[in-house]
């Protein structure tokens, strides 16, 4: 039996605005973060996960301002992450109202910096972040800078390093499957989430609910982080005005071709497909 | 800000997620008064403990702001103390954390570590423990007016947000008043001792059922106010 699950929405922030991309590029604008975030927060997620996609091109004050705005008005976990790279840095996110914060690119230049932080701001305060992509031998690596630059780091062995310097979760997003609508990989994130002590969240690749489903009691994840899955849901009720929209955006949400390996649905949707599989989840404490 | 919200107290020893908790009193129509030293409990309605991190730098760095003796003279002072998470567990006698630590005494007991094995011998519990759980009344909430207030508008099916690796074991049972599960173990996530309060769960992440926590307090201390004019 399944402990109770987390379902969080993953928004990939460029600028002011929130954005999806396929395998982490290809971006386009989907509206406000602040406006996806209160939505999402009263349709009843579990935890939000702010990712900044391109942090060094835009500094770091607007990615703060997103969150100052967005931890006055929500009342669940808020993790950031995208570009940190120092103490400095990470003291400062969690200041504008983080509660927690993902690193990627810093802690594999060094991973010192997991264990200064965990000991500053807690454990359970700091969550490595991994984007795995599968090699021609079928082992992962560990990539970085978005999921920009390949490094000979195996997953595997990462992540339990990680651990032993003390991150509190491990957020695993495979390259290969993130934003296709495939479904996750759920051998990657089983071989993570069985071999580290930490919760393991997975990220990347769900198309319709039942994907969720599937990465939790195949791939043993602890939380699955969704994107596309939910943005594609709520931002076609959701049309933001005054944002930085353009035509072809505006074409891709009302369902253009791209869109036909998803199956869009709501958060209490999803809730109701995880409990079908019997998956508890908040507010879903019997099993269907 | 509400302007004639009563002030609370949030003890700032620089581990915590103060941001989230001084906008959760905010929203209560309460008015956050973030705390370093002993003076800035001077005519505070009630004091908030948070705490997130490691139980021995938290109570060092308590001594260090000579907040030790404060603290536990407010508790005695019948003024409302709500200790939250790692806040809560400094309420007790001592910790294992890192060796053996003493923390505030308020409520006598210890912290131990959560286990990580579950007893069905299932998957490997993992630790920190994050998610949201249930939680289970085991005893009278109504047992004063102060968690009547804070605790009676929840219903047997509100889940609260949880992230801790330890957790306290008050040696009075009759302090703890609700239970959560981890696997099969079961441990206690709120506890009381006249006004002072513990929560294991963070009530100012724990959406709109956790805000009522807050909004319990607010109640309690307008009344409190009216009361004394």
């Amino acid at each position: 039996m399944c402990e109770s699950v987390r379902i969080m929405a993953r928004l990939d922030i460029k600028g002011p605005n929130l954005v999806k991309g396929v395998h982490l590029e290809g971006l386009r604008v989907l509206g406000r973060p602040e406006r996806f975030a209160r939505t999402y927060y009263m349709d009843g997620v579990d935890e939000l996960l702010y990712i900044d996609a391109v942090a060094s091109l835009y500094g770091r004050n607007s990615l703060e301002d997103i969150v100052r705005r967005t931890s006055s008005e929500i009342f669940v976990p808020l993790t950031v992450g995208g570009g940190l790279r120092s103490i400095h840095d990470i003291r400062a996110i969690l200041r504008a109202g983080a509660d927690k914060v993902a690193i990627n690119t810093a802690a594999v230049h060094s991973p010192q910096l997991i264990s200064k932080a965990a000991a500053e701001f807690g454990s359970s305060t700091i969550v490595v972040s991994i984007a795995a992509k599968q090699q021609d031998d079928r082992s992962y690596h560990a990539y970085t800078d978005n999921g920009r630059e390949a490094t000979n780091l195996k997953v595997i062995q990462w992540a339990c390093r990680a651990c032993e310097f003390g991150a509190g979760e491990i957020l695993l997003t495979s390259i290969d499957k993130e934003g296709t609508g495939r479904g996750f990989d759920t051998e990657l994130v089983r071989s993570v989430a069985d071999t580290v002590g930490v919760p393991t969240i997975a990220s990347g690749g769900a198309g319709r609910p039942e994907d969720i489903a599937r990465v939790i009691k195949l791939g043993h994840a602890d939380a699955v982080a969704v994107a596309s899955l939910w943005h594609y849901h709520y931002a076609r009720e959701v049309l933001d005005e005054g944002a930085a929209f353009n035509e072809g955006n505006v074409a891709f949400l009302r369902g253009g071709k791209q869109l036909d390996r998803f199956q869009p649905v709501s958060l209490s949707k999803t809730r109701s497909v995880l409990a079908e599989h019997g998956i508890r989840s908040r507010f879903v404490l019997e099993k269907a | 800000m509400i302007k004639n919200g009563p002030r609370v107290a949030v003890i700032d020893f620089g581990m915590g997620n103060l941001h989230s908790i001084a906008q959760a009193l905010i929203y209560a129509g309460m008015r956050p008064e973030l705390v370093t030293a002993p003076s800035g409990l001077d005519s505070v309605a009630a004091v908030i403990l948070p705490g997130v991190g490691g139980f021995p730098e938290a109570m060092a760095r308590l001594h260090r702001q000579d907040l030790v003796a404060p603290l536990r003279y407010f508790s005695k002072s019948g003024a409302p103390v709500l200790g939250i998470c790692l806040g809560m567990q400094l309420l007790l006698t001592t910790s294992s954390e890192f060796g053996i630590t003493s923390g505030l005494g308020l409520i006598p007991g210890e912290v131990l570590p959560l286990p990580i094995s579950a007893e069905s011998g299932a998957r490997r519990l993992k630790r920190p423990a994050i998610g949201w759980r249930p939680i289970h009344w085991t005893a009278d909430r109504t047992r004063s007016s102060l968690t009547t207030s804070l605790f009676c508008h929840l219903s047997d099916n509100d889940q609260m947000y949880l992230v801790h690796s330890y957790f306290a074991r008050p040696t009075d049972e009759s302090t703890v008043l609700a239970l959560a599960d981890h696997g099969d173990f079961q441990y206690p996530v709120v506890i009381c001792s006249g006004n002072t309060i513990g929560v294991q769960y963070h009530p100012e992440r724990s959406g709109t059922a956790g805000l009522q926590t807050y909004q319990g307090l607010s109640r309690w201390l307008s009344q409190e106010r009216r009361a004394s004019v």
